[in-house]
């Protein structure tokens, strides 16, 4: 199928967009790398009346880390958080993640604020996010706002952005060389979404013990473990809404995560 | 809705036109410049028929807008006619029968050629992965892996 039609704005820097955006009819979108809105406009899930196409705007690629904090800018791409553009072990940690989303023709043009703001519940990212417990810079007229992610997406493909608004980048506290994690997914084919994500992030020097389950039908769940102790309450309080077959699936990729973590 | 002009690099020429927002760069192609080499499949970015590279990197021409793609540089499977590389992937292919209809050939080139330069010593099970974003409807993976595995031999024989 081929797109509907709309007017599109091609814009240079972050100021623009926000002009474009605040005086823009209708419903508008913000294209990035157009990996997920492509696709939906193309099947015509989605019909915006203007697109404003901020795949120009250098200022939101660069990658700073300092005072133990990475800040990741919302147009750079899977393929160069692959390639490892982040720094230290959270970017081992990131760069393992990215090569496992879709294809590489892919991960060349989709970007981290992109996928974040699509908001698919088995999106990689999403839950990676979640499980670092990041924060989302959102920036209006007004100024920025920092929210974490798990307040910022409030259900499968809905977040609170607002029509007025853009992500600029993303922030979240560096590992330390001590953090271990495991990331697992079960998908049938490479490179698809996941049927069930299971991530284990523990980094002792910090008191960091945090379990993340996504690809479910909500918004993925993270809960804060106990470093010593029994956890099987709060592991289950995960899956209290899955039946069946699914949830076994998501049970048993926890339980090899954390055995990946602890041994 | 108003068209844009844009102006980009296709196969090393200059080309400029007017569009509307909505096209495709797939579409871009095969109806304004008449370059037929890029396939369309799935439309959504799944298949890979429609691979090309835009300023060096593949990328799903059926998803990208012609629009976006002012100032850029793309380069079809037609652009790669005197490229030695990609003869010695074509050479491969036709003597691996990495292609039954033919269909998906185009995509799968320009994605064999990213895979042999980017990953040198990837192995079979590293090929696959690779090639997860490509679809042969034929089901003639077998070929086509191997064709990737005898470019990357044939080169490590060289060195």
């Amino acid at each position: 199928m081929k797109a509907a039609a709309f007017e599109y704005h091609r814009i240079g820097t972050v100021e623009e967009a926000l002009a474009v955006l605040a005086k823009g009819h209708g419903y508008g979108k913000v294209l990035a790398g157009g990996q997920s809105l492509g696709p939906m406009m193309n099947l015509r899930l989605v019909k915006p009346d203007f697109v404003v196409d901020i795949g120009g705007v250098r200022s939101l690629t660069e990658v700073t880390s300092d005072s133990g904090t990475i800040r990741i800018g919302a147009r750079v791409t899977h393929s160069a958080i692959e390639d490892g553009v982040i720094p230290g072990p959270t970017g081992v940690f990131l760069s393992e993640v990215a090569h496992g989303i879709a294809y590489r023709a892919i991960r060349n043009r989709g970007t981290l604020g992109g996928s974040l703001v699509h908001a698919d519940p088995a999106a990689d990212w999403l839950s990676v996010l979640i499980v670092l417990d990041a924060s989302v810079v959102v920036v209006d007229q007004d100024g920025e706002t920092s929210i974490k992610v798990k307040d910022f997406v409030v259900g499968p493909f809905t977040t609170g952005l607002g029509d007025k608004s853009l992500v600029s980048r993303i922030e979240f506290k560096e590992l330390t060389g001590k953090a271990k994690w495991s990331y697992l997914k079960s998908s049938r084919k490479p490179g698809e979404f996941a049927d069930a994500i299971s991530i284990c992030l523990r980094d002792e020097s910090e008191g960091i013990f945090r379990i993340t389950a996504g690809a479910m039908d909500v918004t993925p769940k993270m809960v804060d473990c106990n470093l010593s102790g029994s956890n099987a309450e709060k592991i289950d309080s995960l899956f209290s809404h899955r039946k069946g077959y699914k949830k076994g699936l998501h049970y048993t990729l926890l339980q090899r995560s954390i055995h990946e973590v602890e041994n | 809705m108003s068209n844009h002009n844009i102006s980009l690099d296709v196969n090393g020429c200059l080309v400029e036109a007017s569009v509307e927002p909505r096209q495709s760069l797939a579409d871009f192609l095969r109806e304004n410049l008449a370059l037929t080499g890029t396939h369309l499949g799935c439309e959504h970015g799944i298949c890979g028929a429609c691979t090309v590279f835009i300023n060096g990197l593949p990328a799903r021409s059926c998803i990208a807008r012609a629009v976006s793609c002012e100032g850029d540089e793309i380069k079809t499977i037609e652009g790669f006619v005197d490229d030695p590389w990609m003869e010695a992937i074509r050479e491969k292919f036709s003597s691996e029968h990495a292609l039954q209809c033919g269909f998906c050939t185009p995509g799968m080139l320009v994605t064999a050629y990213d895979i042999t330069k980017r990953i040198p010593d990837a192995d079979e099970a590293r090929i696959r992965v690779e090639l997860a974003g490509n679809l042969c409807r034929c089901t003639g993976y077998k070929g086509i892996v191997n064709a990737i595995k005898g470019v990357l031999k044939d080169q490590k024989d060289v060195l």
